[in-house]
C-alpha cells in the first residue's frame, strides 16, 4: 500500500482538489415543510390572505444565506366542499412587498401570480391532494421558485363558485420546497 | 464543444490502443444520493470499455444508468419525491489499473462525463438538464488469468449545477472486464 500511495500520491491529490474545487462539497439539497393555515371561504368573500414566513422554519434559518436555488415547490392539503355545487380552487402569490389590495377577486389577480391552479372539487367532495399530485397544479413555475426564494410572500387562496359561509375550506396544509443551498 | 473534444480523445486513444487489445465489460451496484434529502438510495449499473493509454494508466470510457429511491417526505402522508434517474457518459482515467493478467490491483479514479438528471415523471418542476460533472475515487481488479477480471470500486460523482452549488452522490459497484486481443 506504501508503494501504492507513492507512485499514486499525485493522482489522488488531483482528484481530492478538483472535487473540491469544483464540487462545494458543503453544499447539498434540504427540504423545508411550511404549515400553512386552515382557512374556510365565505359567500362574500371567496378568498383568503396571509402572509407566508419561510424564515421561522428552522430548516429554511440554517441555508437562507446560501441558497442557490430552489429545486421544487408544492403542496401537500384537504380541500372540502360541503354546498350541493362544485368549486374550483387557486393559489395566487405576490412578492412579500407588493401591494395588496383585497377589494375585489380581479384585483387579487391584477396583483398576484397564480401558481396552483385547475383543481376543481365536486359537490360534496372531500380531496386530499398529495405532493406528487400537486406538482401537476403547478403553474408559473420560475415565478413560483423566485417569489420563494425571498423566504417571505403574500398568500392568497381563491375559490370560485356557489357556496354558503364555510362551506369550502382547505385544511393541513404544507408547502413543501426543496432547496439546493450550502452548509 | 466539450462533448465534441472529449469524444475526439476518447477515439484517438481508442485507435492507438487497438494494438493492445481492449476490455469490455459491465457493472452494478448501488448509488448512493450524498446531501440529498430529496432521494434515497438506488441502483447504478452501466457498460464499459478499458483502453491503455501509457504504462499503468488507462482510460474507461462508460456508460452509466442510474435510479435513486423514492424518498419519503416527514410529517405527509403517502407524500414522497420520486426518485431521479441519472444517465452518464464519459470517461475515468485510471491510475494503476492493469490491462488483464492475474492477481489484486490497485488503482485511484478521475474521471469527467456528462450527467443527465431526469426527475421521475410525476416530479415536474424538477431540474432536467445536462450538466458536465466529475468523479473520482478508488478500485481494485482481482484477475483470473489474462483475458478476465472482476472488480470492485467506489466513487464519488460532483455534477456542478447551472445556478450554483452541485449535486453529489457516491457509487458502490462490483463489475467485470473481458480483455480482448491481449
Amino acid at each position: 500500500m506504501k508503494n501504492i500511495l507513492k507512485r499514486f500520491g499525485i493522482p489522488a491529490v488531483i482528484a481530492a482538489s478538483l472535487l473540491v474545487m469544483v464540487g462545494c462539497l458543503v453544499s447539498g439539497t434540504f427540504v423545508v415543510i411550511a404549515d400553512l393555515d386552515d382557512h374556510c371561504f365565505t359567500a362574500a368573500k371567496h378568498f383568503y390572505y396571509y402572509h407566508v414566513d419561510l424564515t421561522a422554519e428552522s430548516e429554511w434559518n440554517d441555508h437562507k444565506d446560501k441558497i442557490d436555488f430552489i429545486d421544487a415547490v408544492g403542496f401537500d392539503f384537504w380541500i372540502t366542499n360541503s354546498s350541493s355545487d362544485s368549486a374550483t380552487f387557486t393559489v395566487w402569490l405576490s412578492g412579500h412587498t407588493a401591494t395588496i389590495d383585497t377589494s375585489s377577486i380581479q384585483a387579487i389577480k391584477d396583483n398576484a401570480t397564480e401558481v396552483f391552479g385547475g383543481l376543481t372539487v365536486g359537490a360534496g367532495d372531500s380531496v386530499h391532494v398529495t405532493y406528487g399530485e400537486s406538482l401537476g397544479f403547478v403553474k408559473n413555475l420560475t415565478a413560483l421558485k423566485n417569489l420563494v426564494k425571498d423566504g417571505k410572500f403574500n398568500y392568497f387562496g381563491l375559490s370560485e363558485g356557489t357556496f354558503a359561509d364555510d362551506e369550502v375550506c382547505w385544511d393541513s396544509a404544507k408547502a413543501v420546497i426543496t432547496v439546493s443551498a450550502g452548509n | 464543444m466539450k462533448r465534441i473534444f472529449l469524444l475526439l480523445a476518447v477515439m484517438m486513444i481508442a485507435v492507438s490502443s487497438l494494438s493492445a487489445g481492449v476490455g469490455v465489460g459491465a457493472f452494478g451496484g448501488l448509488a448512493i444520493p450524498l446531501v440529498q434529502d430529496d432521494q434515497d438510495n438506488g441502483t447504478a449499473f452501466g457498460l464499459k470499455a478499458r483502453l491503455k493509454a501509457i504504462p499503468l494508466f488507462v482510460i474507461e470510457p462508460y456508460l452509466s444508468f442510474v435510479k435513486y429511491g423514492d424518498k419519503a417526505i416527514d410529517g405527509l402522508i403517502g407524500g414522497e419525491f420520486k426518485g431521479s434517474k441519472v444517465n452518464s457518459y464519459g470517461v475515468d482515467a485510471l491510475f494503476g489499473a492493469p490491462m488483464g493478467g492475474p492477481g489484486l490491483k490497485p488503482y485511484f479514479i478521475l474521471g469527467a462525463g456528462f450527467f443527465s438528471t431526469k426527475p421521475d415523471e410525476t416530479n415536474k418542476v424538477a431540474v432536467d438538464e445536462t450538466r458536465l460533472g466529475f468523479s473520482g475515487g478508488f478500485g481494485f481488479d482481482i484477475g483470473f488469468g489474462p483475458t478476465f477480471s472482476i472488480d470492485a470500486r467506489g466513487k464519488l460523482n460532483v455534477i456542478p449545477q447551472k445556478d450554483g452549488g452541485s449535486k453529489k452522490s457516491a457509487t458502490l459497484t462490483a463489475g467485470a472486464t473481458l480483455f480482448l486481443g491481449m
